[in-house]
């Protein structure tokens, strides 16, 4: 009996420690509503312009090009410029270290949430 | 003592545990940020809701048309004059519906920003490829041996197929159409042929149009 309750109690503490080190491994880069939403246009789309992004999010175009600012400094971002029409155009890009950040961010999501349902 | 204390460490794990509970909520409010804005970054290079509809009535054109020729004006034509206008009705469909959707898809698209041939766009048109060049190659091989009247559920299920995998990059109810087309497609197959053009109807006219209007009514709210 006592050692039963003891495995249960184990069991309880690592899955409380797991949970913590998951909450942890959240980047707090991509961890904000906005930079999350441009990250996951960005991927959605391939590439996408400030425009769409402004439209897509609903956000300001001051809100917008700090956090898209933000996501160039930590590399997720690549930023290409060309001319269309005779006209400059910017559109966004995820580079592979973006991508990749992304890909754990969600698996860090989904681990949180698994955890959670298992305490 | 020890019991006591590690009783207590336990109680303050689970009670971090309780604290913890937020972030649980606030994990499945991004899981869902996420696919909100998925489903809206995509919504430009899917059908829209005009595009839905008038593609519904193309067909729905298209199925009058083949209605008539055994049946009505067009029943006193020859076997191969048949043939021939069905073929020609089917592709004037297919070209208008393109046309439709390229020419009401392009200016929602452009008013984002967003031009309809994207990268997103190549990869629907890869997705959708497999299942059209089999619906075709399907129809070519029913054509040469004269068994055209089983041709409609093989439309609806290679149709549904295309756009389940489109379905798999896009919103939600995209996916729910792809389904649609196959199981109207599958119950085609267990109807006798004569049933074959009023479901190609109900498939290609009216759930293209029940999908557009209630994508035009999502759009709107």
């Amino acid at each position: 009996m006592t050692d039963n309750i003891s495995t249960v109690t184990t069991q309880q503490e690592d899955l409380a420690t797991d949970f913590a080190r998951t909450l942890g491994c959240l980047d707090e880069v991509i961890h904000q509503k906005v930079r999350m939403g441009i990250m996951t246009a960005v991927l959605s789309m391939s590439e996408c312009d400030f425009r769409f992004l402004k439209d897509t999010l609903g956000v300001t175009d001051g809100n917008l090009s700090i956090h898209i600012a933000k996501l160039e400094e930590a590399g997720y971002l690549e930023v290409r410029k060309e001319f269309v029409r005779r006209k400059p155009h910017t559109s966004y890009l995820a580079t592979p270290a973006g991508r990749k950040a992304f890909q754990s961010y969600i698996g860090v999501l989904e681990r949180i949430i698994a955890t959670a349902g298992h305490t | 003592m020890l019991c006591a204390i590690k009783h207590m460490r336990q109680l303050k794990r689970l009670t971090d545990m309780e604290e913890q509970t937020p972030q649980v909520r606030e994990a499945y409010e991004s899981l869902r940020v996420i696919r909100e804005v998925m489903d809206r970054s995509t919504r430009h290079s899917t059908l829209s809701g005009w595009s839905g509809i008038v593609v519904g009535v193309w067909a729905l054109l298209g199925c009058g048309i083949t209605w008539e020729m055994a049946n009505g004006y067009f029943a006193r034509y020859s076997h191969t004059q048949h043939i021939e206008l069905f073929v020609a009705t089917w592709c004037c469909v297919l070209i208008a519906s393109a046309l439709t959707d390229y020419v009401l898809a392009k200016k929602p698209a452009a008013l984002v920003g967003k031009h309809v041939m994207s990268p997103l766009g190549a990869r629907f048109l890869q997705a959708a490829a497999p299942a059209f060049v089999a619906g075709l190659a399907i129809t070519v091989h029913l054509l040469l041996h004269g068994q055209l009247q089983s041709v409609w559920a093989y439309w609806m299920v290679c149709y549904g197929a295309a756009i389940t995998s489109v379905g798999i990059f896009s919103m939600r109810p995209v996916s729910y159409l792809g389904w649609a087309f196959i199981v109207a497609g599958a119950i085609t197959f267990l109807l006798p042929s004569a049933a074959g053009l009023p479901m190609t109807a109900i498939a290609f006219g009216m759930f293209h149009i029940v999908y557009g209007a209630f994508t035009y009514q999502r759009r709107q709210t």
